[in-house]
């Protein structure tokens, strides 16, 4: 591409002509050719016995390597096959919408020193061996596998968690204030001990019940691991003030935080050791957009017959638009993919699936519940009062017809009911979600003339008490991957108007919708929502921060401790006596009583109208990929979204590569 | 002459200046900034982010700062040090980002260009020789269906034909195995495969316009007493044409050459998007909605650069073309 030669411009002109000719034949032939030869070489399976992957053999034959011995922990982690013991090799092919989104980490390299089990509903060792919490979890004690190595060789040791503490989530410079899921409800980070090479003792202050939750979330429990032999040479607790910031300027960042965050990523900075599955070997903000990912050797799994994870050699992950994205999964061309794919396309897969040599799961989709989440606390002091009225919102929600919006929208599929915790929760309760659903107008007429707003003027909207019309503006961000929104919500502004409310649909771009929710400037913030493990992120539920969905000035007053925002009713001060009460729990009978209390509260009181839910989120697999999960487990954030299924433990059965 | 385009120069600077200012300042004006959008796309896929975080990076990205601090910091550094600064959100140098995708960009632009005037010129000369022909309706017909479908959905419809006829990989200028393979024959010979469709996609778009023209000038030309002469001295038709009304025909595309640096550059933003093209278009696109103010004033300021150097260009050719142009004011 480089190589200048000059040649006229008649010559230039011929050729040209002689190119774009050369373009439109090769174009079409290619077509129908076959696949294109495969770069990666042709390592694929090997001998049936082999505890480690070709690839790895050969390295090690080459003396790149130590042997496997040496590379696994004394006592690997044994991760049971989903449905038998699998061979090595093959590439697995995603594609993305988003180039920066690391969530494929999480889903098939994810790390951390606890996970989930198979059935997400508790923790099990992953890094640790060993794992105890007090009886006041207070204090959480971990004893690490012996041998454990980054994927450079070098030796993984409580050292690392104990930098990663004190030098990262313990660093004002980084955190300001205390992240959330490493702060006991005082606001206060805990102390950590490391009595040895392999123990590491973190003490919270007062209990923090959702500490072993946090370290499984996937998207949590690699923030404790962090390579201190790598990114010492970046910090200036430990090198010099000088070297570090000629380094960081060297690389064109304007101070050191923003180089050692930048080194620290383990998605774009492929130098950086990993302790996951796979490691980044070519990034995908690169030039190409997309990215390679390669087996990690030191990895610190095996099967039961002691072959070390994973099977597969490869993943690849193209950065694409939606469309393209959406072809390629009907194409046959995405091995393994379930978050990224709309609901809406389901369709096309299906049609395509048996041609193209693929099938078409259905997990269950999570977050994907719609529902109306009226603003409680509202600038405005009269709407404030009028929509702090239980009665209002359940006439609102008695009004929508939702058995219609089901048929039209999504062919009679999909579940009405209102966003709380289902029966796979702990915080589950009996019968929860499922008030003032039925479309009953008389009752949400008589509910409205109740609460004070019988009187109505000449076109047929009610008024508030201080006579102005009840109107009220519908804000939501347009993406109609789940439940066609936009339709959704003209079909309850029509169901509305029956009642005498108005409102009005507008649909905004991501970051206004953002800056208006965080501003507690709206009146009804329609949004999806997640109905499960909200206690990792309560924004849908409690209004703890400025970014809550259903009352941002309260949740301003919380985080405030009082001081800034709204200051909230009783009601909502329950609300968030639970919370504390639940995050501060001793144990976690304490903790679900109060998960229940708090969803107790919202069924009876509707805080967020739910429309409809979504049956199910399709997966398109690779027909010759084993080993994914076909029953429906959570397409769920909180689980590390397709890592659920343990992608370490997929395998080709006929690796190509 | 040489006054002429010293003048031309001097009025450059000014509207280089302009054009960097508004840039940048067009850019801030959406509401929110690079943060709020990463907000509102964490939240899009079920998760929040920790106020304490966000303070920690508003202050590393320097987002608070005022807009004079961040465009004196933007620009000084790039006319001082020609650093164009960090792109937030893939944390990489912006020249960086752009030099990647630049030889890919270029391929694209290039091989739009010459397949435009490949198939254009000569149906062009071909139209106007045989004017209210069957052949000259059936191409300008086509030149205007070609200049009235949008890009976007040529593209969309080329790549689900692709899709449904062919069972080919949608988007992307390489195959999946050979993206980030070395440069080899094979993968040259996928680049070839996979860069038709926007070449042609873009291509035809553009044919229509230089068809028309020309058409028009050819016209023009081929009605000239000079032509009358050469064709009554037996001069061959073929040897007529090309030897002079086409060459005066050409003059408009020589004096608008300029014009094509900034095209070359972007890459045809929207087709390129919907093909998943890494090429520089679309990295603007996303710099853009996600309020990447140093990727996106980069960018910006780059093609407005290549475009007054390209009308700069263009008007000395002009000028030392035709001389009239150099007297009146410049």
């Amino acid at each position: 591409m480089t190589e200048r030669t000059t040649v006229s411009r008649r010559a230039l002109l011929k050729f040209g002509g002689g190119a774009t000719a050369a373009v439109a034949l090769f174009g079409i032939s290619a077509c129908t050719g076959d696949e294109a030869p495969n770069p990666f070489g042709d390592t694929a399976g090997g001998d049936p016995d082999a505890l480690e992957s070709p690839l790895l053999a050969e390295r090690v034959a080459a003396g790149e390597l130590p042997p496997l011995t040496e590379r696994l922990p004394v006592n690997p982690l044994v991760v049971e096959p989903w449905e038998s013991t699998g061979r090595f090799g093959g590439t697995i092919r995603r594609a993305q919408t988003d180039a920066l989104d690391n969530g494929i980490l999480q889903a098939f390299a994810g790390v951390g020193l606890l996970e989930w089990n198979k059935a997400a509903d508790a923790s099990q060792p992953s890094l640790a061996e060993t794992f105890e919490k007090s009886d006041d979890n207070r204090v959480y004690t971990f004893v690490l596998r012996e041998g454990l190595r980054w994927s450079d060789g070098e030796p993984f040791t409580s050292a690392d968690v104990l930098f990663t503490v004190d030098r990262f989530l313990k660093n004002d410079v980084f955190w300001p204030g205390p992240p959330f899921w490493f702060s006991d409800a005082g606001q206060q980070r805990p102390e950590v001990e490391t009595p040895d090479e392999r123990t590491v003792v973190i003490t919270f202050e007062r209990p923090f019940a959702l500490f072993e939750k946090f370290l499984c979330h996937p998207a949590v429990s690699y923030q404790f691991i962090k390579p201190r032999h790598y990114l010492e040479q970046f910090h200036p607790d430990v090198t010099d003030r000088a070297v570090v910031d000629e380094a960081a300027s060297a690389a064109g960042f304007d101070s050191w935080d923003q180089y050692f965050a930048d080194r620290d990523n383990w998605w774009t900075n492929p130098e950086r050791p990993v302790m996951g599955a796979f490691m980044v070997t070519s990034s995908a903000s690169g030039g190409s957009g997309t990215a390679e990912l390669e087996r990690n050797p030191y990895y610190y799994k095996t099967d039961p017959d002691g072959r070390q994870l994973p099977y597969v050699d490869h993943v690849q992950v193209q950065v694409l638009e939606q469309d393209a994205l959406d072809l390629r999964a009907a194409n046959g061309d995405l091995d393994m993919q379930g978050h990224f794919l709309g609901y809406n396309t389901t369709q096309v897969y299906v049609q395509n699936a048996e041609s193209r040599g693929f099938e078409v799961l259905r997990w269950q989709a999570t977050a994907s519940l719609l529902s109306i989440c009226p603003n409680l606390s509202h600038q405005d002091p009269v709407l404030r009062e009028v929509l702090a009225d239980v009665r209002v919102r359940a006439a609102l929600s008695h009004a929508i017809d939702r058995e219609e919006m089901n048929t039209t929208l999504l062919g009679g599929l999909g579940v009405a009911r209102h966003p709380l915790a289902t029966e796979d929760s702990d915080y589950y309760v009996e019968g929860g979600g499922q008030r003032f659903l039925d479309y009953d107008v008389a009752e949400a007429e008589r509910l409205l003339d109740e609460a004070g707003l019988a009187d109505r003027n000449g076109a047929g909207t009610r008024l508030l008490p201080d006579g102005r019309p009840f109107e009220l503006v519908l804000l939501y961000v347009a993406n109609d991957s789940g439940v066609p929104q936009t339709d959704a919500f003209e079909m309850v502004r029509r169901n509305w108007a029956e009642i005498g409310v108005s409102i009005v649909v507008r649909p905004v771009d991501g970051t206004l919708y953002t800056e208006l929710r965080a501003s507690n400037d709206f009146d009804l913030d329609g949004t999806t929502m997640p109905e499960n493990d909200w206690d990792l992120e309560p924004v849908w539920f409690i209004p703890t921060a400025s970014n809550s969905h259903t009352a941002p000035g309260y949740g301003q007053w919380y985080s405030s401790g009082g001081t800034e925002g709204i200051e909230p009713t009783d009601e909502i001060k329950q609300l968030m006596d639970e919370w504390d009460a639940l995050r501060t729990a001793e144990n976690d009978e304490a903790r679900i009583e109060s998960g229940r209390a708090i969803m107790r509260q919202h069924d009876e009181n509707v805080y967020a109208i739910g429309l409809l839910k979504l049956p199910f989120q399709p997966i398109v697999v690779n027909n010759g990929l084993r080993n994914v999960r076909d029953d429906d487990p959570a397409l769920s954030f909180y689980y590390g979204r397709e890592g659920i299924s343990k992608p370490e433990q997929m395998y080709f059965s006929e690796p190509t590569s | 002459m040489l006054r002429f385009i010293i003048m031309r120069v001097l009025h450059v600077i000014p509207t280089l200046v302009a054009i960097s200012v508004i840039a940048f300042f067009i850019i801030q004006l959406p509401p929110g900034d690079f943060l709020t959008t990463q907000i509102a796309s964490l939240e899009a896929q079920g998760q929040s982010l920790d106020p304490a975080q966000l303070d920690a990076l508003r202050a590393r990205y320097g987002i608070g700062d005022p807009f004079w601090v961040q465009y004196w910091k933007w620009i000084s550094n790039i006319l001082l040090h020609g650093d164009f600064g960090l792109s937030f959100q893939f944390q990489r140098p912006v020249s960086a980002l752009i030099a990647e995708r630049l030889p890919l960009t270029l391929a694209l632009g290039v091989a739009t260009l010459l397949f435009t005037w490949a198939i254009a010129l000569p149906a062009g000369v071909y139209s106007a020789m045989k004017q209210h022909s069957f052949g000259d309706y059936t191409i300008s017909g086509i030149g205007f269906i070609a200049l009235a479908v949008p890009n976007f959905l040529a593209a969309l419809v080329l790549a689900y034909l692709g899709f449904e006829l062919f069972g080919q990989s949608v988007g992307g200028l390489f195959s999946p195995e050979m993206v980030n393979a070395p440069w080899s024959m094979a993968k040259f010979v996928d680049l070839l495969e996979h860069l038709w469709i926007p070449v042609l996609v873009i291509g035809l778009a553009g044919t229509a316009g230089v068809i028309r023209v020309t058409r028009a000038n050819m016209l023009d030309e081929l009605n000239k007493p000079y032509v009358t002469t050469a064709r009554a001295k037996g001069l061959s038709e073929g040897r007529l044409v090309t030897k002079y009304p086409l060459r005066i025909a050409m003059n408009p595309f020589i004096s608008t050459a300029g014009w094509h640096l900034p095209s070359l550059f972007d890459g045809e933003i929207i087709v390129a998007q919907v093909l998943a093209l890494s090429t520089i278009g679309p990295l603007l696109l996303t710099a853009l909605r996600s309020q990447d103010m140093y990727l996106a004033g980069g960018i910006i300021l780059i093609i407005a650069v290549l475009t007054v150097i390209g009308t700069l260009l263009s008007d000395i050719l002009l000028a030392a073309v035709d001389p009239r142009v150099r007297f009146g004011k410049a």
